[in-house]
């Protein structure tokens, strides 16, 4: 329902989420010094870094689980999007900061972001394309309860997934930036 | 046509997001053309939008999700030319703002286009919606936008002063609205427009109808800046750069103004038809007061930005009392002059960028007759003044018009001459600038006007200085001609009719809407030929302005006894008028909430 | 009974309100624009809610059987996103302007005035 009859309501949103990843990345990159250096942020302890690290995958195929099963179960696009980006988060939180840089380059994540926002408009605009109208259904519907059923609305999901995730690991990143360079200058 | 609705909102999402993603990997100046193109593409979209649907308005259904039985569970969209012109505009202020923001602001890599566009994808969604969550969301998503491009350049603490205030109320603004949707929702079981407002239409109206009316005012009239609720607008404007200024000025406030009107003609106008005269009354004696308020303090007001500001503010109160007239002639002239006085006031800040780009300064005073060397630009910020002064036969003024006409009619007499006033003292204001930025004229100090903040931080330059001087002549020209030529084209006045009676007759659009019913077709309306009073005060507030302007400039000069009397009598209220714009935070939402009590008091007790 | 949440959802919002107003730190500010918007999801959960039914899933219940309306639960999710993504933006603004002027304190943000 979020992506069939209220869908229009849903693209909005998402906009709004991508609206808000792009504002932050607005204020807050452009007033940081690029040279960051590559500080050593890491979490001691071995027991806490193997039980995060170990629960990122499990927290990686949640997500998954939960974006792919969007018409059938509570979840969808959403809440899974947001699972997959508590899933990189607990890279940091559970391992270290170049960790995490590592699996959470910029230019990746905004090409992420950009792609799940465009992919779904592109998928509504094939509805428009195919005849009817925008957001249309213009796949088969498959049966009831299995994967590959209800039509555009798991490619709508996974979009949204996609960018859910990419935005909230991008504000994630922002704000974790400001950390680091609080830090490098004595401010804590 | 069906087909062109949904790609207005489309394109510039599809363009946004594409810019998003190829970020910083783009040679510069595609971004630019990127948007420029998406932007006039989408205008082009809602002009034809607005010549098609003249005769036979737009339904279009979100998802294939057609009303079956009079129920409507898909996501409408309406769409007719008053709301498709102001769609229209919106496209128009952003293609001029981002010519003019050309190479200006390259160092944020792209996201400032993208925000740009995802700013104006909302605006135009948000005037074309029939159901009342889609316009909540596209309210928001205008504001996320809004906020952030607010405090784009922050190098000093004053845009995010200005970025905080914004984002506060306006998103205090939203939750009320959204408490109103859930409670009709609540009571009816609908966000369609049309079904909501069948369902109303056929009881009487009780406590829970008029508070979601309340709530759903309060949260357009924040958005719009009326009077109390306005302060953010003043403290946002004047920090904000200005392609976005032209967008908040020229098209944000006059949406908050649709909403309600949109809102009260599809939901409210069955329930609370016994009441018409109360909510009218109402809502044109906020509408009035804030028109005044916006012109006094603009008229105290050195700093251009700021000023222009609180001009908007001004010619939001104008436009309020005059939807609130509730009648399809006023709602006609209003719809006329929110287009005409969007175009001026954005050619306005786009001169004013000019200005303020290559001479480094942003007040009044400081720029005094430095400007002299620009004679195009002073001439095109004077004609665009002095449209919106009033003078006949131009945009502003067919519109003033018409809502002098209707407000006559209604045996509201008192209502012109104070409109006048306003309308004159806020372009004094304007003149006043212009004569002593442009022509040198007037005392180079004024102990009465508040200077702009920039002197504390001196050598700040307003924008980003780059080696090419930003293209703001010919969209500000182009404006111009626009919003002059709108009062003498002919056919606009009979066109704006039609499309204001259609729109404020709920049954017919219910049953376009949930039934698919071809409306009647239109009535043939002879050309529109102002009365005589009309044209009385268009030349009365333009000469006013003129009047007010010397007055303005010379100020200093006049009388020492003269001025203690004045002094005497004015200071008190301009002391309390000052205090009160505070710049905190904590005072606005006070106000936000004073209002909105004080406005449903107000309305349980006349509409029950 | 019936009138609980409601009187809970505006008790929620002033508290909120009143939060927002006398805060002297921009971070407590953003939470408590949060928690007058959280008083948003409070009411529209109420509206939507009927007693003693369940999710509105049907792939395993018989069509017909008494659920709650789902609706109101997505407009709950926008609204839910809706305030994160204001949150995320004024939490932003809350980091420039600590960095500029070194207060998180909005009375002392006072350079904008008549």
């Amino acid at each position: 329902m979020t992506f069939d009859y209220r869908g229009l309501d849903t693209l909005g949103e998402e906009f709004l989420l991508f609206a808000a990843a792009v504002g932050v990345a607005l204020l807050l990159r452009e007033a940081r010094d690029e040279e960051l250096g590559r500080p050593e942020d890491a979490v001691d302890g071995e027991a806490i870094r193997a039980t995060g690290l170990g629960a990122v995958g499990l927290t990686v195929v949640l997500g998954l689980y939960v974006v792919a099963h969007g018409p059938m179960t509570p979840g969808g696009g959403f809440q899974g999007g947001v699972v997959l980006a508590a899933a990189v988060a607990l890279v940091y939180v559970a391992g270290s900061y170049r960790a995490f840089r590592r699996v959470s380059p910029t230019a990746l994540l905004d090409l992420a972001k950009g792609a799940g926002a465009g992919g779904f408009v592109l998928v509504a605009i094939a509805g428009l394309a195919a005849g009817g109208s925008f957001l249309e259904n213009v796949l088969p519907l498959g049966t009831p309860g299995t994967l590959a059923s209800a039509g555009t609305i798991p490619l709508l999901n996974a979009a949204t997934g996609l960018e859910v995730a990419a935005a909230f690991t991008l504000l994630f990143t922002e704000f974790v930036e400001e950390l680091q360079q609080a830090r490098l200058e004595g401010r804590g | 046509m069906h087909v062109l609705v949904p790609l207005a909102v489309a394109v510039p999402l599809l363009a946004a997001a594409a810019i998003a993603a190829a970020n910083q990997r783009m040679r510069p100046g595609v971004d630019d053309g990127v948007a420029i193109a998406a932007a006039a593409a989408t205008a082009a979209l809602c002009m034809l939008l607005v010549l098609r649907t003249g005769n036979r308005p737009v339904d279009v259904f979100f998802g294939g999700w057609r009303p079956r039985g009079g129920v409507a569970l898909g996501i409408a969209f309406s769409v007719e030319p008053l709301s498709a012109s102001l769609a229209a505009l919106a496209a128009v202020l952003t293609a001029a703002a981002l010519v003019f923001a050309w190479r200006s602001f390259a160092d944020a890599g792209s996201l400032f286009h993208v925000l740009m566009l995802v700013f104006l994808a909302g605006m135009v969604a948000f005037a074309l919606a029939g159901d009342l969550f889609t316009m909540f969301v596209f309210f928001e998503l205008m504001g996320v936008a809004a906020f952030a491009l607010t405090a784009y350049r922050s190098d000093s603490p004053g845009p995010l002063q200005g970025a905080l205030n914004f984002a506060v109320t306006n998103s205090i603004a939203a939750f009320l609205i959204l408490t109103g949707i859930g409670l009709l929702y609540g009571r009816t079981g609908a966000l369609n427009l049309a079904q909501v407002g069948e369902a109303l239409a056929h009881r009487r109206s009780d406590g829970l109808v008029v508070v979601a009316f309340c709530l759903l005012v309060v949260g357009f009239l924040v958005k719009a800046g009326v009077v109390p609720f306005h302060f953010w607008l003043s403290d946002a404007y004047a920090v904000a750069p200005i392609p976005v200024c032209v967008l908040l000025s020229g098209a944000m406030s006059d949406l908050g103004i649709h909403g309600i009107a949109r809102v009260y003609w599809d939901v409210f106008s069955g329930p609370l038809a016994p009441h018409a005269e109360a909510v009218r009354l109402t809502l044109v004696v906020l509408g009035v007061a804030s028109a005044l308020v916006g012109a006094a303090m603009s008229f105290l007001e050195a700093g251009l930005k700021r000023m222009l500001a609180f001009v908007t503010i001004s010619n939001a109160g104008v436009f309020l009392a005059g939807t609130a007239l509730l009648t399809p002639r006023a709602f006609a002239g209003t719809s006329i002059s929110v287009v005409a006085q969007g175009c001026l006031r954005g050619a306005i800040f786009l001169v004013l960028g000019t200005v303020v780009h290559r001479l480094e300064r942003g007040d009044e005073l400081t720029l005094h007759g430095r400007a002299r060397p620009y004679v195009v630009t002073g001439a095109v910020f004077g004609l665009a003044v002095l449209g919106l002064a009033g003078l006949p036969p131009f945009g502003p003024f067919l519109g003033s018009a018409l809502v002098t006409d209707a407000a006559r009619r209604l045996g509201d007499g008192w209502l012109p001459p104070l409109v006048a006033a306003a309308v004159a003292l806020s372009s004094a204001s304007l003149l006043r600038a212009g004569g002593r930025v442009f022509l040198g004229l007037g005392t180079r100090d004024d102990p009465l006007l508040t200077r702009a903040q920039e002197e504390a931080s001196a050598e700040e330059p307003e924008t980003p200085v780059s080696g090419r001087p930003p293209l703001a002549l010919t969209p500000a020209g182009a404006l111009v001609a626009v919003g002059l030529a709108l009062g003498v084209v002919p056919a606009v006045a009979t066109h704006a009719r039609v499309a204001a009676a259609r729109f404020e007759n709920r049954p017919a659009y219910a049953a376009e809407v949930l039934h698919g019913r071809k409306p009647a077709p239109a009535p043939r309306l002879e050309g529109y030929r102002p009365p005589a009073a009309g044209w009385a005060y268009g030349a009365t507030s333009t000469a006013g302005a003129l009047a007010l302007a010397a007055l303005g400039l010379y100020r200093p000069r006049l009388p020492l006894g003269l001025r203690r009397v004045a002094g005497r009598a004015l200071g008190p209220p301009v002391a309390v008028l000052r205090t009160v714009h505070s710049g905190v935070v904590g005072d606005y939402v006070t106000w936000l909430a004073f209002g909105a009590a004080a406005l449903g008091g107000i309305f349980v007790l006349t509409l029950r | 009974m019936s009138f609980l949440p409601y009187a809970a959802a505006t008790l929620i919002l002033l508290t909120g309100l009143y939060g927002v107003v006398t805060s002297r730190n921009l971070v407590h500010l953003v939470v408590c624009l949060t928690v007058a918007q959280s008083s948003t999801y409070v009411l529209l959960l109420a509206i939507g809610y009927r007693n003693r039914a369940t999710a509105p899933i049907f792939s395993d219940v018989p069509r017909g059987t008494r659920a709650v309306d789902p609706v109101v639960q997505a407009l709950t999710l926008t609204d839910i996103v809706v305030g994160v993504a204001v949150a995320a933006l004024l939490l932003a603004l809350a980091i420039d302007v600590q960095k500029k002027t070194g207060t998180l304190d909005p009375d002392e943000l006072r350079t904008m005035h008549g």
